[in-house]
């Protein structure tokens, strides 16, 4: 991932269930609203991060869903990761693809190292 | 601890009236809530609703286990020979059947 | 603000014997001279949205504690004690106040004005608005328009009643995806759609042909037929499926 700067990542550490999908799509709002994001940007991201958190923790088998989210000068990076289930693959269907595509600029779901892991960028407003 | 100042995930409340049931859907329609309207599709189906509307005014978030749901409700009145509609659609609905094109696959009522 | 080295002394002496008497008449000259820290303490909190008065309130009762209770044997000095008694009192203040009534209420009302402030900032400025902006437009805190957002929702988007295009600036969504109608290309079926079309009725042809070849909005189509939106939104929605089940006969 390169160098951080200190105080450049947020990170959230919730129970792999989808109820706390909540917290973090309020997390994520904040976190954006911090580095200038517009409301537009801020409704598209907690849709990416709701979409991938709930893939992640439908597919995990450990108790919790690490979130970082990493701003950069150029993009906001949201890393997820929580302990997989052994066998199980992650997938994104067509219907939610359509959707990520729309509203983040990357996005990444796969299983590794017995983990299953996603990240989405977002490019930063230019000011 | 008091209230809290998120407010709760999803609250459905149906208003029957003969065949015909109005669902008004509050608050998060998300993969945690998303059975929650299922299972009620289901109970209204089988007591002999036929005419269903999904009151979305009052549904702040969206996401595609949300929508699933929706057309998933909308097959299975449709297998019924029923009919769905949406009624007043939020904003964040209406963003995300922008987004997946169904704008024009749903019957809305504004 | 600091007292004196003269004025500690005599502040200390005065602690020792009000610890002997309980004198009430020491105890208030104790508070008097140690009015402005708690003042001072009391403006570190004050731009939280909670009025003055109430803080320097807080902070005299603090104040009143920590004098009650210092113990001038031990090798503390008493402003640093009662520093942390004020503050901690104001802490508590505010932690009292935030459970209960006032917070929640603010984003249950604020969701509802949302959406048509952020849509007058996105006309005025030509671009979505950022959380500040929109947080100084209502006079709330940021925190609290985020709230909203969750409750809500804020995107103001492209609805039935509009063109696409219509905005000044591409929308993040469109920027991404460009402006061609996703999901169903019809472009690319125009000819099955023709097909298709000579199955309809002539209202149900015309009402097609507003809609992706002239691309009208469902309302102006309805002004123009002579029926309700909704029942556009039927005959639509209805020539869709159609169109999509000739499309898997074919392709299948």
């Amino acid at each position: 991932m390169g160098h951080e700067q200190p105080g450049n990542v947020v990170r959230l550490t919730v129970p792999a269930t989808l109820e706390f999908a909540r917290i973090i799509r309020l997390t994520g709002s904040g976190v954006a609203s911090r580095l200038g994001f517009d409301v537009e940007e801020i409704e598209n991201l907690r849709v990416a991060i709701d979409e991938l958190a709930s893939l992640a923790i439908e597919a995990a088998g450990g108790p919790e869903l690490e979130i970082s989210f990493v701003a950069t000068e150029s993009e906001l990076r949201i890393i997820g990761r929580a302990p997989g289930r052994g066998g199980a693959d992650v997938g994104i269907d067509a219907l939610t693809a359509q959707i990520l595509k729309a509203v983040v600029d990357d996005y990444e779901l796969r299983v590794e190292d017995g983990h299953v892991c996603f990240s989405c960028i977002t490019r930063r407003p230019l000011r | 601890m008091e209230e809290q100042a998120l407010q709760p995930d999803l609250s459905l409340h149906t208003n029957r009236a003969g065949t015909r049931a109005v669902v008004l859907i509050a608050g998060d329609l998300d993969a945690y809530s998303a059975a929650t309207l299922e299972d009620e599709v289901s109970r209204l189906l089988a007591d002999e609703v036929s005419e269903l509307v999904f009151d979305l005014s009052g549904t702040g978030f969206l996401d595609s286990s949300g929508l699933r749901a929706i057309l998933a409700s909308e097959r299975e009145i449709s297998r019924h020979g029923g009919s769905l509609v949406l009624q007043g659609p939020s904003d964040p609905v209406r963003r995300l059947l922008e987004i997946t094109g169904l704008t024009d696959h749903f019957v809305l009522e504004s | 603000m600091a007292l004196s080295a003269h004025e500690r002394a005599e502040s200390r002496a005065k602690f020792i014997e009000y610890r002997r008497t309980g004198d009430r008449k020491l105890r208030n000259e104790l508070i008097e001279a140690h009015r402005s820290l708690a003042s001072h303490l009391a403006r570190r909190y004050a731009h939280r949205g909670e009025p003055f008065d109430d803080l320097l309130q807080v902070a005299y009762l603090g104040m009143l504690k920590a004098v009650e209770r210092f113990d001038p044997e031990r090798n503390l000095e008493f402003s640093t004690y009662a520093t942390v008694t004020v503050e901690g009192e104001l802490k508590r203040h505010f932690r009292d106040k935030t459970w209960s009534v006032r917070v929640p209420r603010r984003p249950q009302e604020l969701h509802l004005r949302l959406a048509n402030v952020i849509n007058e900032l996105s006309q005025r400025l030509s671009r979505a608005p950022r959380v500040p902006e929109v947080a100084a437009e209502l006079g709330v805190s940021e925190e609290e328009v985020l709230e909203a957002m969750e409750v809500g929702g804020a995107y103001r988007s492209a609805s039935l009643d509009t063109r696409p295009g219509e905005n000044a600036e591409p929308t993040a969504i469109e920027r991404r995806l460009g402006t061609e109608d996703q999901g169903f290309d019809i472009a690319e079926h125009r000819v099955l759609l023709e097909t298709v079309l000579g199955d309809l009725s002539e209202r149900e042809r015309m009402i097609v042909e507003l809609r992706f070849f002239h691309e009208r909005t469902q309302t102006e189509i309805a002004e123009e037929v002579g029926i309700s939106q909704m029942h556009v939104s039927r005959l639509l929605a209805r020539t869709l499926m159609q169109l999509r089940e000739r499309l898997e006969t074919l392709e299948a």
